[in-house]
């Protein structure tokens, strides 16, 4: 008995130990920034992108239910958006031949993050200050707003209508403090115990959407404009909160985090993301 | 997962919602005693009628049980909560959720009863009837005294399967623990070490006392032939 909790005492400190370690390990990578200006030489790149390049596979995890950003075809299996086309870009740039798309869900990519099974998350994922505790985001790649999405006989128009209504929004988004603060300044009270209804995927809220379980489908305009359909519209009236999207990766890897973040800047300098954007038929960013 | 659990701050952020956190305890708690009633309500009924003489109620014992038993409880609940509404019948998630898993777990005791029932031995019916007591006095003060006995340790684990299953509620906005840990492991700062783990906990402090109690019971059961001596009293009264 005493050993067992000698042997469980010791665990525990050593587990702890190596908790702290790994905080102080962050904190002294994130402090010092600039430290590799090149990204393009195959030499003197960060170990953990150096990983990468040596497996030869770049795992990312994409929304497969987001026409236009990350959407897979039923059929063909066949990858498709301005995500998938950023994740093929970067595993070209760092000549890594094979990309591994992951379906992730709002709920399910953080997850999948921390645990290592994917390097990286592009699935139209906001950066939050609170998640900047728990995951590296790059610079922004596209903005986007939060709209609504109901029934055209619902009668909603605007924030007023929204009262005593119940409104569907997914597991893990930023939609519902979004549309909270929003309603608020326009001095209409919702709460997250009367006014919303958190399902794990899109598709479930668009069906209780049509079911009538809820009046109103709330998420970034560019999801809802792939659940139209001739009974519903995306209420134009009604546009807020920039979300602003970035590529995701785990907290510890911050060699990998700066060097897709260089990415980024450059391909946002030289038209690379305009031309993705533009060539998946995707909204231009929102001005807030 | 593990380096999210060593992370104080995590820790700290969640405990300032403790309210939360009770409110849908409760929930689970009355979900789980509410689906409990229906349930045993619904097992001993049809699992009465699936031990009875006649072939009408059998057959309609056995549509329910093989029906429930053989699909699964998450179609049965989308089924109710976003196909009914099409029908006019628009139950809250609550409602659906109670009357899903207390269906479903209803059909699991019907069984659990009819292997009771069957497990008296047939001589006790025959020496009832023949006493001259009904039907209903034969199961009542004779047959169904002695199956509780016996059917205590399984229809226990039965009652611990139910208080899990609620977890159910959490895929139609229910508002339950399973909800409510999915809302804190995915929103703000996504702290899903310590929400996960702590609904665990809080739904494993639920059922162990249960499945121990049930095990402990389950032992005495096997240390004392029970059947003989309390059936002779039964039916020497």
């Amino acid at each position: 008995m005493k050993n067992w909790k000698k042997l469980l005492a010791a665990l525990l400190a050593g587990a702890m130990c190596f908790a702290f370690a790994a905080c102080g390990n962050d904190s002294g990578a994130t402090s010092d920034p600039g430290a590799q200006g090149s990204q393009t030489s195959g030499e003197d790149l960060p170990a953990d992108v150096q990983a990468i390049v040596d497996r030869g596979v770049l795992r990312v995890g994409v929304k497969t239910d987001v026409p236009g950003f990350g959407y897979q075809d039923v059929l063909t299996e066949e990858y498709s958006g301005m995500e998938i086309d950023l994740a093929r870009k970067i595993a070209e740039t760092l000549g890594v031949d094979n990309v591994e798309f992951t379906a992730v869900t709002a709920a399910t990519r953080g997850q999948l993050l921390d645990s290592g099974d994917i390097d990286m998350v592009i699935a139209t994922f906001t950066i939050k200050p609170d998640r900047l505790e728990s995951w590296n985001f790059t610079t922004p790649y596209y903005t986007d707003a939060v709209s609504l999405l109901v029934k055209k006989d619902s009668g909603i128009a605007d924030f007023a209508d929204l009262e005593g209504k119940v409104i569907g929004v997914s597991t893990g988004s930023t939609s519902m403090e979004a549309l909270i603060a929003a309603a608020g300044e326009a001095g209409v009270t919702l709460t997250q115990g009367a006014n919303f209804a958190e399902y794990a995927t899109y598709p479930e809220i668009k069906t209780a959407l049509d079911a009538g379980r809820v009046d109103a489908f709330c998420v970034d305009g560019s999801i809802l404009s792939g659940y139209l359909d001739d009974s519903v519209e995306i209420l134009d009236s009604i546009k807020f909160s920039p979300q602003e999207y970035g590529i995701a990766t785990k907290l510890s890897n911050t060699g990998l985090a700066e060097y897709l973040d260089n990415l980024i800047a450059t391909w946002l300098e030289d038209g690379t993301i305009d031309q993705m954007i533009a060539d998946n038929g995707v909204a231009a960013s929102f001005q807030g | 997962m593990l380096e999210q659990i060593l992370t104080p701050w995590r820790w700290q952020n969640l405990f300032t919602q403790w309210p939360a956190l009770l409110q849908a305890f409760l929930t689970t708690l009355v979900a789980s005693v509410l689906a409990l009633i229906l349930a045993l309500l619904l097992g001993v009924i049809f699992g009465l009628m699936s031990t009875s003489h006649h072939r009408l109620p059998r057959a309609i014992a056995r549509i329910y049980v093989e029906f429930f038993q053989n699909t699964p409880l998450m179609i049965q609940l989308f089924f109710v909560f976003f196909a009914l509404p099409y029908a006019g019948i628009s139950l809250p998630s609550f409602t659906c959720g109670v009357l899903c898993v207390g269906v479903y777990t209803g059909a699991y005791i019907s069984e659990v009863v009819r292997a009771g029932i069957q497990s008296i031995p047939q001589g006790q019916f025959e020496a009832a009837y023949s006493q001259g007591f009904t039907y209903l006095q034969t199961m009542l003060l004779i047959i169904l005294p002695q199956t509780v006995k016996i059917i205590l340790p399984p229809l226990v684990n039965q009652c611990v399967n139910l208080i899990k299953n609620t977890s159910v509620l959490a895929m139609i906005a229910g508002g339950d623990l399973m909800y409510v840990a999915n809302n804190w492991a995915t929103n703000g700062n996504a702290s899903y070490g310590p929400a996960y783990l702590i609904s665990g906990v809080l739904y494993f402090l639920l059922c162990f006392p249960l499945s121990t109690w049930a095990r402990r019971y389950e032992e005495k059961l096997k240390q004392q032939d029970i059947q003989k001596p309390a059936a002779g009293k039964e039916v020497a009264a």
